[in-house]
């Protein structure tokens, strides 16, 4: 048999398609159970790309049912450590009712999608799942969906679920007493505002920081201000006002002050971005820490 | 045309190892397709081949060999921290020999990855697990490139000398040629004088730009001093002209800033000035060395 490669002609024997086909068949015959335990050691060792290489060499189309949504599962697992979430997420998403991974794939598929931020699909994925009400995987739902009220700031639905809550095993009653918690503080509404931050600051320059909850600045900006006022007043007493010094240190005590002012206002809206985020942070991982401990 | 049939015959070797491998758990067929793609530098594809033979090998000796042939190819990616958290995974309950091989890589990674006080870890690990102490000597020539980037070259002088003096390879005339080059290389004369960072912050504290002088760096040095005493003689004149507030506030800011920057500057040049004449006199040493070795 000749092959022709441009102006390069080169004899390859006529077995040769055979001999790769023969061993492109191999990977058939092969029990994939093997290599899954191999991907799951990968996995369990935080080397998930390597995972993923193998993973990537088993053909889904030759496999049973069950083996795919193994294969699925570790794929999702395997994307989940590497931080992929909505592949994760889709990957769970394809295990099978049947599967014995069903279960812990759909917490974890719920779980990608919290920390993707995609509460509805999270919310979807929870509400499938058809557990046993007195196992720990009925506590772990409603564990979940509280988290996932509780990231949507809806506190009623929190508490109602919250209500349910039996803090009987180790697996989840530290973080149930958490989410408990959490609801009752966001409860307590943030009234502080921007506006009053900004006319605390133009009143006494550094309050508006201590208002919104930066001690330290505030205490930095009021005598840094003050530096600046006592430098400009002194340069108006000896050059008056047409002065240049006076010109360049007013100018210098004006920008600090009025941008005081505006830091202030947005010093609120930061503080209160902060705490959310602490808060969501802490959601997420009260959510998270019984997943591992449960399917471990 | 050779070329053409080269390619060919690399592209046959590349799918045939790809394919026979991709899910057996054959630990020959694995190790061989392994070796196959090592050959076409494909080592990240040949390093897991070598893990998943390892994985499934029964035998303890084979188990290690894979493993150290994965380190290997995890150091030609240049991923040595990968490679050396491979070797820290492994039991090291082993005899003699398969304990120097996987600790003796371990050293070599975590110096390759410049992560000089691990890759002594090993060593010391190595020298007090180890009844054999022939097994022990061929690691010293590593020992001692690994106390010079530590900067402690009397102890790296005397581990030389020991792998000189009980190497059977060479014979008395030798020994005594090499352990004299050793003396030479190592005499404490040349040794590169360091500097105290903690010396130089304290005389930056005390005159601004002297521990920069200290640590060498004399033009630098001059301009902080410069610098400094500029902002303390603007503030003198602010008072002299009575403009208190403006000098003191001005002269406090300015002051401040190029005080506190010239102590720690002082202090990073001293390290710097070390870190360069450590580098320069153990790249003149490191050849001389390994020369001893081949």
């Amino acid at each position: 048999m000749n092959i022709r490669l441009r102006h390069i002609s080169i004899k390859v024997p006529a077995w040769l398609p055979l001999i790769l086909f023969f061993f492109s068949q191999l990977r058939a015959q092969v029990p994939v159970t093997n290599d899954l335990d191999y991907v799951n050691y990968l996995i369990t060792n935080n080397q998930n790309r390597d995972a993923l290489f193998f993973l990537n060499q088993i053909d889904t189309l030759k496999i049973s049912a069950a083996a795919k949504d193994s294969v699925f599962h570790f794929y999702g697992m395997a994307h989940h450590y590497l931080k992929s979430l909505d592949t994760a997420a889709s990957y769970f998403g394809k295990v099978g009712g049947q599967s014995g991974y069903y279960i812990k794939s759909s917490f974890f598929q719920s779980l990608n999608n919290i920390y993707a931020n995609k509460l509805n699909s999270a919310r979807y994925d929870i509400l499938k799942i058809n557990v046993d009400s007195s196992s720990v995987f009925s506590q772990q739902k409603k564990l979940q969906l509280c988290g996932i009220a509780l990231l949507n700031r809806n506190i009623k639905t929190a508490d109602s679920l919250s209500a349910s809550f039996d803090y009987a095993s180790h697996l989840y009653s530290e973080e149930q007493t958490s989410l408990v918690r959490l609801s009752n503080e966001a409860k307590k509404i943030n009234k502080k505002t921007p506006f009053k931050a900004a006319m605390l600051s133009a009143l006494v320059p550094g309050l508006g920081k201590y208002y919104a909850g930066r001690r330290g600045q505030a205490v930095a900006t009021f005598f840094s201000t003050l530096g600046l006022a006592a430098l400009a007043g002194e340069n108006l007493y000896r050059g008056g006002v047409t002065s240049p010094q006076f010109i360049i240190t007013g100018s210098i005590f004006s920008v600090f002050y009025f941008g005081n002012i505006v830091g202030s206002a947005y010093s609120v809206k930061m503080v209160k971005k902060k705490n959310k985020d602490l808060a969501d942070h802490e959601i997420r991982s009260a959510v998270h820490k019984p997943l591992r401990r449960i399917f471990n | 045309m050779k070329s053409g049939v080269r390619y060919i015959n690399l592209l046959g070797v590349f799918l045939i190892s790809w394919f026979s491998a991709g899910a057996t758990t054959d630990t020959l067929q694995l190790a061989k397709s392994a070796d196959s793609l090592f050959r076409l530098e494909h080592y990240y594809e040949a390093g897991n081949f070598y893990q998943k033979a390892s994985y499934y090998c029964v035998s303890q000796k084979n188990k290690i060999s894979f493993l150290l042939q994965k380190v290997n190819c995890l150091k030609q990616q240049g991923l040595f921290s990968d490679a050396e958290a491979i070797i820290a995974s492994v039991n090291t309950d082993l005899p003699d020999t398969l304990l120097n091989e996987l600790l003796s890589q371990g050293a070599l990674c975590s110096y390759l990855g410049s992560q000089y006080v691990k890759a002594e870890s090993y060593l010391v690990t190595l020298d007090y697990k180890l009844s054999d102490r022939r097994l022990m000597n061929s690691n010293l020539v590593l020992y001692s490139l690994v106390l010079n980037e530590q900067a402690r070259w009397a102890e790296a002088k005397e581990k030389l000398k020991s792998y000189i003096n009980n190497n059977p390879l060479f014979d008395s005339v030798i020994k005594v040629a090499y352990v004299d080059e050793i003396n030479i290389l190592y005499n404490s004369g040349r040794f590169p004088k360091l500097k105290n960072p903690k010396k130089a912050k304290t005389m930056s504290h005390i005159i601004p730009g002297l521990g920069q002088m200290y640590a060498g760096y004399f033009g630098e040095g001059l301009s902080s001093l410069a610098l400094n005493t500029i902002t303390l003689a603007g503030a003198a004149v602010g008072i002299y002209f009575q403009y208190y507030f403006t000098s003191i506030v001005l002269g406090n800011y300015f002051f401040a800033k190029f005080y506190l920057g010239n102590v720690s500057r002082a202090e990073f040049l001293a390290n710097k000035r070390n870190y360069l004449r450590i580098n320069k006199f153990n790249s003149e040493l490191k050849p001389k060395i390994l020369k001893l070795y081949q």
